[in-house]
């Protein structure tokens, strides 16, 4: 007669939970049992060594701290994005307060067109995110688009639309620093001969903004076609 | 700038730094310590 496999309880290298296990039982030997010690005999194969169904006890809590950190490195992507966006903000500002502090400009339409700098500032083609040095960029044309309308007013005219700031952005900025360093504002003068250095440098990048922009002078002079005379002013957007 | 450097360290652009740096001497004394601020409060993200 065929020696029936061997039962014990709590197999020391196999179960840790209690469960039965069956010592020398092969394939073979599960088409003779029956009932309750086949259905052991599936659980034997189930059952995976201790470290393994540790590891599985703590799982919940892997999830939770794996998705915690996807979290907090969410967040963190979110905050640096957000003390980013501020710096190009800042250069944006700094740009254009040199223009209308130093005396280049005193009229009030200035305004308006502060708008349309900083809808250029913060814009791109595609709704994608800004890099740093786009946002530098960007900030560079946007002053340029202001110091467009001042040295060379015409935004505003009947011709306005037909105004571009493809390939002017370097001239006006050089312009810039030549004007204020006349007027003796020679540390203004070196901010606007840096900036026009720097998107110099990055010629792509400094085309594609002047698309953006061109897009947007074309959208805020249909919108304020008469904003030097006063008239009301609506955003580029 | 101590900041510039440690803020590379943990990944930032460059050339872009190098700007803020270059320009950093011309600015005013209330613009500075707004880049300044800037700066600084991005390396703090970073260091969380």
């Amino acid at each position: 007669m065929e020696k029936a496999p061997e039962i014990e309880e709590n197999s020391d290298d196999q179960i840790t939970d209690g469960s039965l296990s069956i010592k020398n039982a092969t394939s073979a030997d599960l088409p003779s049992m029956t009932g309750a010690m086949a259905n052991e005999a599936y659980t034997l194969e189930v059952h995976k060594p201790k470290a393994e169904i540790d590891n599985a006890k703590d799982k919940p809590e892997t999830i939770y701290s794996e998705l915690k950190e996807i979290q907090d490195s969410k967040e963190k992507e979110r905050s640096l994005e957000e003390v980013r966006s501020k710096r190009g903000g800042i250069l944006t500002r700094i740009l254009t307060n040199k223009i209308v502090s130093n005396g280049l400009d005193f009229v009030p339409y200035v305004g308006g067109v502060k708008m349309l700098v900083e809808s250029i500032a913060g814009t791109t083609l595609h709704r994608e995110k800004l890099t740093t040095k786009e946002r530098i960029i960007h900030a560079a044309v946007g002053a340029s688009v202001l110091a467009m309308d001042v040295l060379l007013p015409g935004l505003g005219t009947a011709g306005g639309e037909g105004v571009t700031i493809a390939g002017k952005s370097i001239p006006l900025l050089e312009k810039l620093a030549a004007k204020t360093a006349q007027k003796g504002a020679l540390r203004s003068s070196k901010i606007f001969e840096r900036v026009a250095l720097f998107i110099a440098e990055h010629p792509k990048l400094l085309q594609k903004t002047e698309e953006i922009a061109q897009n947007r002078i074309k959208s805020f002079i249909r919108k304020n076609r008469n904003y030097r005379e006063g008239g009301e002013m609506t955003s580029a957007t | 700038m101590r900041i510039i450097d440690e803020l590379i360290k943990f990944g930032e652009d460059g050339d872009e730094l190098a700007f803020w740096s270059d320009i950093y001497d011309y600015l005013d004394a209330n613009e500075q310590s707004e880049i300044f601020n800037n700066l600084k409060e991005e390396l703090e993200i970073y260091k969380k």
